[in-house]
This record gives structure tokens, C-alpha cells and sequence, in this order.
């Protein structure tokens, strides 16, 4: 087994195994993600639209891991001071970051069962379960690597601080993630799917329910793309040190 | 070709951002094996210099070799040689187990799932935590978090080991479990660098000790050098309520620290005499060979 390998899965394990004792986070995820879907039922949608609701719940789950990572990251190195151990170590920083998305997806995954197996029971799509993993560990990888870096390169946790509820707004609330991209007007509604939510989403609604403004194999390249750049810039701005 | 030192630093500065200067120009030279101290109150720079040295944060000018390998340059060599126990840290995460920390950050650090888990458990007996390995890290005691952070910072094994205040807050019985146990790493060879701003503990336990006072270096050398190189050799400690006049108009030298004064006599038959007179007239005197503590404060000039 590669050295890098060993530090991944030892870091990962350590993540998951301290996040798992602490038994609020398994219904955290969930509540955050179903609170679209209880406006919903509020507001008597018919089960289609119920349907395009729980799809956004489920893609979300990808920004909730990302913008967890830059908190963890952020406390990992200013409050628990931790961070210093590791950098003076032989573990590379991404390798770092690739323990903290594999912990939180992993932690994310865990908690978002319930939200997956509703949308698998309500739409009628066995394979959505799989879809929804596969997506929303593109989109974990997509954008958890630049928020790493955010984490990293932030002076303080205070300076974290509403960072992630800005960027989730921005990603989750705002496009046409709980909602499908055709309800916005037809130049907006694909300019729109060059967010990443927002492809993801479209993505997973096509190939579970059959409907997205273009295919959604397209879409998957489009975040697999996007995904590899993000990576690819979150390691040249990595700077593994503390000053 | 001579082994280079475990470290040696250059004329070693360091600013922080908003101009705060921490280094000034610091050097120095570690031999392979030792157990050096870096001593001095806080704020002295003590931490920085750690820091640097184990690549956490660059220096502003200057330079750092850990056995012969550039902390700027090659960050990556020297990563794999040394490790680092902070100040101020938690051991991972609170939600872990005392077994798991340790487990973990060996993992963390590319040992092998059998190895991590022997050297977890040799450390966590020779540092007297093996009872607490199951109990969670958020219910143990400042000191011992402290320790187990010790743990992970000394079963890796690492050539060169950075220990910042490692036995602050802990009691006497730890400390002493502690020192054991990183005197006898020291022996078998590895490098261990600890910083204290307990000078009684930088006499006792290191063979080497460097004293800095903002950011620069005052003295360096072994203990019983440093203390040779003062003027006196004993100092008679008196209540500065009985301190008499004569003291300080015979030229002797003389500290004050709150309510004791230190009077300090070149030779035992003179501070004998400096006892007895004060004991003459109503005081209280006490005999004692100086220490560290006075060669720091004669290296500063403080009072």
C-alpha cells in the first residue's frame, strides 16, 4: 500500500470515526437538506414538483460537505492548533484535503440516506441511489478542494465565519437547484448551468427522471471538467505553511 | 564527510505581519543526540524559532538547516525528520480515544497499521498514559492532553523532535515520567529540542541550553558552563524587609524579586559571612549555589 495511501485512509478514519461520535451530526445533514422539501409539503406541491424538490436535497449534499471542509479546516488550524503537527510531517497537503472530503462525503453520505432512499421511493428511479452518489461526490470534488485551500488560507475562524452560508446561498438557494432550470427564462436558464449545483442537479434529474434542459452526460463531463480544474488550482494555491 | 548538526540556524529573523519582530537575527548549532533547551520568558521568541525550524511558518531572512536540509528549500526532507509537539493544541479530535490519537497520527504520518499500533502502545507505557488509552480525549485534564500530545509527538520516532513547553501544567510525577523518558530517547540518539521558560527545569534536564530575550540570543552553552561563567557562586537569599543597609554599600551584588533579595558572594566562606551578619541582626538568610536563573538575569541586566 503507497505511503500516501496509508496517510489518506489514517486521516480519513480519524475524521469519520471522531465525526460519527458525535451523533447530532447524523441528522444535521438531513434537516439542512430537507428544509426546502418541508416548505413544499407546506405549500401542497404535487408530487412531481415534491420530486424536483428532493433531487436539489440530494445534489446539495455536495456543497454542505464542501463548505464543511473549510470549516474544518479553518478550526484545525487556528482553534485545535492540530494543523501544525501535520505540516510538520511527511503528509503532502493534498492529501490533507483529500482525507478531510473523503471523511465529510463519506459522514455526508451516512446522513443523507434517508433523503436518498425518499427521493428513490417517490420517483420510481432504483438507480437514483447510485446517481445520487456518483453526482454528489462530482460536486464534493468540484468544489471542496478551493474551499480547502479558503480554509487554509484564512486568517482566522472568524474570518470563516458566515463564509459558508454566503457560498451555500449562493450555490444551493438562489439558482435553480430545488427547482428545475427550465422554470427561468429560457437565456437565463442555461447560462445557469454553468454552476456547478446547478449542472449537478440537471444532471441528476435527467438521468433519473428523464428531464433536463440538455443531456445530462454532458453535464457530468461539464462538472468532471470543472472538477479537475478546481483541483488542479486548489494545488497551486495550496501553501502549506501557517504564516 | 562530517555529519552535519541536527540544526543550525543564521542569522535567523522573523516579522510578523502588522511588524512585530519575534527573531532577531538568532544562530545557533544543534549536535545530533542532544537535548537542547531554548530558555527565556515569554515572548522571547522561543516558540518562532520552533516553528521554523519544523517548517510550520518561514523565516523573514536567514537561514535553517535541519541535518543539512534547507527548511525553505527542502520543506520536504525535513518534514520526514522531525516532528512537532505545539503549545497549544488538541490531540486531533476531543471525540477521539487516548489509543486512537496516537494510532491515527502515526497512521497520518505513513506508518504501517501494525506499527503505528505497536509504537502507540510502547509510548503510552513508557509516558504511564496506557490506563487512560480508552478514555476520550475531551475528558481528560489539560495536563493530560498535554501528555498525550508528547505521545504523538515521540512515537514517531522522528530523528529531530520539536517539544514546545511540553511539561507545562503538568504535575510533578509526570514531569518526571517525562523527562525519564525523553533523557533516554535522547541517549539512543534522537535530537530533542524543547523550549521552557522554566529555568530550574532547562538546568536539570538539558545538556545544551540557549537563552533568548526578544528574539535574540543572551547566552549558550551547557548548564554547568553557563553558571561557570558567572562572577559569584553562591547567592544568600534574604526577605528584602531584612535586607541591612551595609549590603548593598559593601558593592555586593544584589537582586531584587518581590519580598526575596539575592545576595550574590563570589566564594562559600563569604556567603557565609553575608548569612551570619544578617542572621545577626534579626533576618533570615538561606545559602544557595546560583543557577540559571542568575545567569539569565545577569545576561539581561534585569533586576
Amino acid at each position: 500500500m503507497p505511503r500516501w495511501f496509508r496517510q489518506l485512509v489514517g486521516l480519513a478514519a480519524a475524521l469519520l470515526k471522531s465525526s460519527l461520535r458525535y451523533r447530532t451530526m447524523l441528522v444535521q445533514l438531513p434537516i439542512v437538506a430537507l428544509i426546502p422539501v418541508y416548505f413544499a409539503l407546506v405549500y401542497r406541491l404535487s408530487t412531481a414538483e415534491l420530486i424536483q424538490v428532493l433531487a436539489g436535497g440530494v445534489v446539495s449534499t455536495g456543497v454542505w460537505v464542501a463548505t464543511g471542509v473549510m470549516q474544518d479546516v479553518a478550526y484545525e488550524r487556528e482553534v485545535y492548533r492540530f494543523l501544525e503537527m501535520l505540516i510538520a510531517s511527511p503528509m503532502k497537503p493534498h492529501v490533507y484535503l483529500l482525507a478531510h472530503v473523503v471523511a465529510s462525503y463519506l459522514d455526508a453520505g451516512l446522513s443523507t440516506i434517508p433523503l436518498i432512499a425518499l427521493y428513490a421511493w417517490a420517483s420510481g428511479s432504483p438507480l437514483s441511489p447510485l446517481w445520487a452518489l456518483a453526482i454528489s461526490a462530482l460536486l464534493t470534488f468540484t468544489l471542496a478542494p478551493l474551499s480547502g485551500v479558503i480554509g487554509l488560507r484564512m486568517r482566522s475562524v472568524k474570518e470563516v465565519g458566515a463564509l459558508p452560508s454566503f457560498i451555500s446561498t449562493l450555490l444551493v438557494f438562489i439558482p435553480p437547484v430545488y427547482y428545475p432550470a427550465s422554470r427561468l427564462p429560457e437565456p437565463l436558464s442555461y447560462a445557469s448551468l454553468a454552476i456547478p449545483t446547478v449542472a449537478a442537479a440537471e444532471a441528476f434529474r435527467g438521468l433519473t427522471l428523464g428531464s433536463s434542459l440538455i443531456d445530462p452526460l454532458i453535464l457530468l463531463g461539464y462538472l468532471a471538467l470543472l472538477s479537475a480544474a478546481a483541483t488542479g488550482a486548489a494545488a497551486r494555491l495550496l501553501d502549506w505553511r501557517l504564516d | 564527510m562530517p555529519r552535519p548538526p541536527a540544526l543550525e540556524a543564521v542569522n535567523l529573523v522573523k516579522v510578523y505581519r502588522g511588524g512585530v519582530v519575534a527573531l532577531k537575527g538568532l544562530s545557533t548549532r544543534i549536535p545530533m543526540g542532544s537535548l537542547f533547551c531554548l530558555a527565556g520568558p515569554n515572548g522571547a521568541g522561543k516558540t518562532t524559532f520552533i516553528r521554523i525550524s519544523a517548517t510550520v511558518i518561514r523565516p523573514s531572512s536567514g537561514r535553517v538547516e535541519v541535518m543539512g536540509y534547507s527548511v525553505t528549500e527542502e520543506p520536504w526532507r525535513v518534514r520526514r525528520l522531525v516532528s512537532l509537539m505545539p503549545q497549544e493544541a488538541s490531540p486531533f479530535s476531543s471525540t477521539l480515544r487516548v489509543f486512537e490519537a496516537v494510532y491515527y497520527y502515526m497512521l497520518a504520518r505513513g506508518f504501517s497499521m501494525l506499527e503505528a499500533r505497536e509504537e502507540a502502545r510502547r509510548v503510552l507505557e513508557e509516558l504511564d498514559l496506557w490506563q487512560h488509552r480508552s478514555r476520550l480525549v475531551m475528558e481528560l485534564s489539560g495536563g493530560l492532553r498535554r501528555r498525550v500530545l508528547l505521545a504523538m509527538a515521540l512515537a514517531t520516532g522522528a530523528e529531530v523532535v520539536f517539544l514546545d513547553e511540553p511539561t507545562a501544567g503538568l504535575d510533578p510525577e509526570a514531569r518526571r515520567a517525562t523527562w525519564g523518558y525523553v533523557k533516554r530517547l535522547s541517549r539512543e540518539g534522537q535530537t530533542i529540542v524543547f523550549s521552557t521558560h522554566q529555568l530550574t527545569e532547562a538546568e536539570n534536564v538539558a545538556d545544551s541550553v540557549l537563552l533568548i530575550e526578544s528574539g535574540r540570543r543572551v547566552a549558550e552553552g551547557s548548564p554547568r558552563e553557563l553558571v561557570a561563567k558567572l562572577p559569584y557562586r553562591y547567592k544568600v537569599v534574604v526577605s528584602t524587609e531584612k535586607l541591612p543597609d551595609w549590603v548593598a554599600e559593601s558593592g555586593y551584588r544584589v537582586r531584587e524579586y518581590g519580598s526575596i533579595a539575592y545576595v550574590y558572594a563570589r566564594s562559600s566562606e563569604e556567603a557565609l559571612r553575608i548569612a551570619e551578619e544578617v542572621l545577626l541582626e534579626g533576618g533570615e538568610a538561606r545559602v544557595k549555589p546560583v543557577d540559571l536563573e542568575d545567569v539569565f538575569a545577569e545576561v539581561v541586566g534585569g533586576a
